[in-house]
């Protein structure tokens, strides 16, 4: 018998390792390595997006719409699981868009694939996301903002310089480059890559000493 | 309610850890091999060996549970 969304969104904000399960599985399914199987996986070979990327994006679907289960009212109209592979092939088609847009800011391909749309066949059409799905547009660019605006808070000057300049797409040598010019002391790349990992560890301790963290996490433990 | 406080944060945290360890699970059982929700249910129910909790749901945190022991 199949079982009621809502239901399972409701026990994954309670903590619910089991319900996550689920919903892990059910998104894995359509990301299956096999595109009979998998409807992300059409999307992917459509757009010709590297094994490593598939998996980048992957855990980023996933981690999106826990994010808008635990944090968001996004989903609560949500009927069925059709409706939730429906949303995930839309946050797909919007973060394969983000993915180009990087490439293309880095310079490494010279289309724009801004105004492609596409359906299950993997075909391009237009307009194939209207109809039937109760689901709000997700502004994923605007959400990411906050959360990194939120995030910055609890970083040191030269972490959120460092942050920033990362998630901007540039080189390397230009983030060294920025940063000694904004005062801060990065030798070379190898000291650019310990100073990253500083300040990754640093920040899940610091949001971890954070009031709520332990209650939350026994809670989590437990169920 | 606030979409990006430190709480949310924190959770979020917690299940992207799980995320990693879960996926990893679902690799080695072949969980994501059904053409459909039916299929995938009819496994569930009928043909493994896999703990179920009272919701109907594989009880990952028994199989986490029992493999630490």
């Amino acid at each position: 018998m199949s079982k009621n969304i809502q239901e399972v969104f409701n026990l994954i904000r309670e903590g619910n390792k089991n319900a996550f399960l689920e919903l892990n599985i059910n998104l894995r399914i359509f990301m299956n390595l096999n595109p009979k199987i998998g409807e992300i996986t059409r999307i992917y070979n459509h757009y010709h997006i590297n094994d490593y990327t598939r998996e980048e994006i992957n855990s980023q679907i996933i981690l999106i719409i826990i994010e808008n289960i635990l944090a968001s009212n996004k989903l609560d109209e949500m009927k069925n699981w059709t409706e939730l592979k429906w949303y995930s092939k839309r946050i797909t088609k919007n973060l394969i868009d983000e993915y180009f847009r990087k490439k293309t800011r880095e310079g490494k391909i010279f289309e724009s694939i801004d105004s492609y749309e596409f359906n299950d066949d993997g075909e391009m059409i237009s307009k194939q996301f209207e109809g039937g799905v109760n689901v709000d547009v997700i502004d994923y660019e605007l959400e990411y903002a906050k959360l990194f605006k939120e995030v910055s808070r609890l970083m040191s000057p030269k972490c959120r310089d460092l942050f920033e300049l990362v998630i901007k797409g540039i080189s390397s040598d230009e983030v060294l480059e920025v940063l000694n010019n904004l005062g801060h002391t990065v030798r070379d790349k190898k000291n650019l890559a310990s100073t990253k990992e500083k300040c990754k560890k640093k920040l899940i301790k610091e949001v971890r000493v954070h009031n709520n963290y332990s209650e939350w996490e026994d809670i989590f433990k437990m169920s | 309610m606030e979409k990006y406080n430190k709480d949310n944060i924190s959770k979020l945290l917690l299940f992207k850890e799980l995320l990693e360890k879960q996926t990893e699970f679902i690799d080695k059982h072949e969980l994501d091999q059904f053409s459909n929700e039916e299929e995938f249910n009819h496994f569930i129910s009928n043909e493994n060996n896999l703990p179920l909790d009272e919701h109907g749901f594989i009880d990952y945190k028994k199989i986490e549970e029992d493999e630490e022991i």
